[in-house]
């Protein structure tokens, strides 16, 4: 569990953006490991395996969530095309000059920040490594959605950062 | 990975290796804790409280079992009330009139209330209904916008 926790935990605080839920939902994993401990404990992709149920979770948390709330989110004005961009503060500072600690915390802030949709879309491309396809099928949204979606997301994050003096181009690959 | 211009490409390419340099976030403290104790817990509750696919196989079968003798007495005790409906669903189709009766009931009632009170309390009620369903439905969604949404 130690060697997982931190892998689980990640996924569903990126997925969800809240890291009391994250909790929530890593418990519940181990728990679910638990019961298949039989069957885990001789499989070499049990990484591979606790990641999609946290990832299942995160999923199903936030649909839950969403129906929960969809009467309030679908009010005029709360639509997140129109949602304010957060007025952030420009530091002097350059990548080189940013603590690392610093630098991730913004990063993980500007994700947090992001329309939830977005961030979604976002994070199950880059750090789950899912195809637009799938993602689109998780989400059950259109593909080109989907498309749009993480789009807008790459641009409002780099957008973010760059207002916070980390600069993307630098750890291009 | 995607198929679109050379500018949607390079923001690919960026935001994908801004994204991947981000080391694992660092799982609370006390999660560990709170596994084993949710799992002491669940340990500690007797057979009848878990999951039924937890249940012991002795218990599962009896269970089963009961089940089905219920379903046979309420078949035969269905037949018992209504003998010239010799018919498994008699039961259900008896309860149906029951329900069915009872269902009856609240129409009759409510045209002889709408007949004894006046028309100028039934417009109050209903005013006072929308009134106070939207003063709910707008407190929550401010709420929800203050409370929640911001997080």
């Amino acid at each position: 569990m130690r060697a997982y926790q931190d892998m689980v935990f990640t996924t569903a605080a990126r997925l969800t953006g809240r890291d009391a839920q994250a909790e929530d939902i890593a418990q519940e994993v181990f728990i679910r490991a638990y019961e298949h401990f039989e069957q885990l404990r001789t499989s070499a992709s049990a990484g591979g395996w606790l990641k999609t149920v946290a990832r299942n979770l995160s999923l199903n948390y936030l649909t839950r969530d969403r129906r929960r709330w969809r009467s309030f989110s679908e009010l005029p004005g709360a639509d997140e095309e129109q949602a304010p961009e957060p007025q952030i503060p420009v530091p002097d500072t350059h990548l080189s000059d940013i603590a690392l600690e610093e630098r991730r915390l913004l990063i993980e802030e500007a994700l947090s920040r992001l329309p939830e949709r977005q961030r979604l879309s976002l994070v199950l491309y880059h750090f789950e490594e899912l195809p637009y396809g799938e993602i689109a099928a998780q989400l059950r949204v259109p593909l080109a959605t989907v498309k749009s979606d993480i789009h807008r997301a790459r641009q409002a994050l780099l957008k973010q950062l760059q207002a916070r003096g980390i600069c993307a181009d630098a750890l291009e690959v | 990975m995607s198929s679109a211009g050379e500018p949607d490409s390079r923001l690919e390419r960026q935001v994908h290796a801004l994204l991947r340099s981000l080391p694992a976030r660092r799982a609370p403290e006390e999660l560990m804790a709170r596994v084993l104790a949710q799992l002491e817990q669940r340990a500690a509750l007797p057979w009848w409280r878990r999951q039924v696919r937890q249940w012991p196989m002795a218990a599962r079968l009896s269970f089963a079992l009961l089940a089905v003798a219920c379903l046979v007495l309420l078949s035969l005790a269905g037949r018992a009330a209504v003998p010239h409906l010799a018919h498994p669903t008699a039961s259900m189709l008896a309860w149906g009139h029951h329900i069915q009766a009872v269902l009856n009931v609240v129409p009759r009632l409510l045209t002889a209330l709408l007949g004894v009170l006046p028309m100028a309390w039934l417009q109050a009620f209903l005013l006072i209904g929308v009134l106070a369903y939207l003063f709910l439905f707008g407190v929550g969604a401010a709420a929800y916008r203050l409370l929640y949404q911001e997080r």
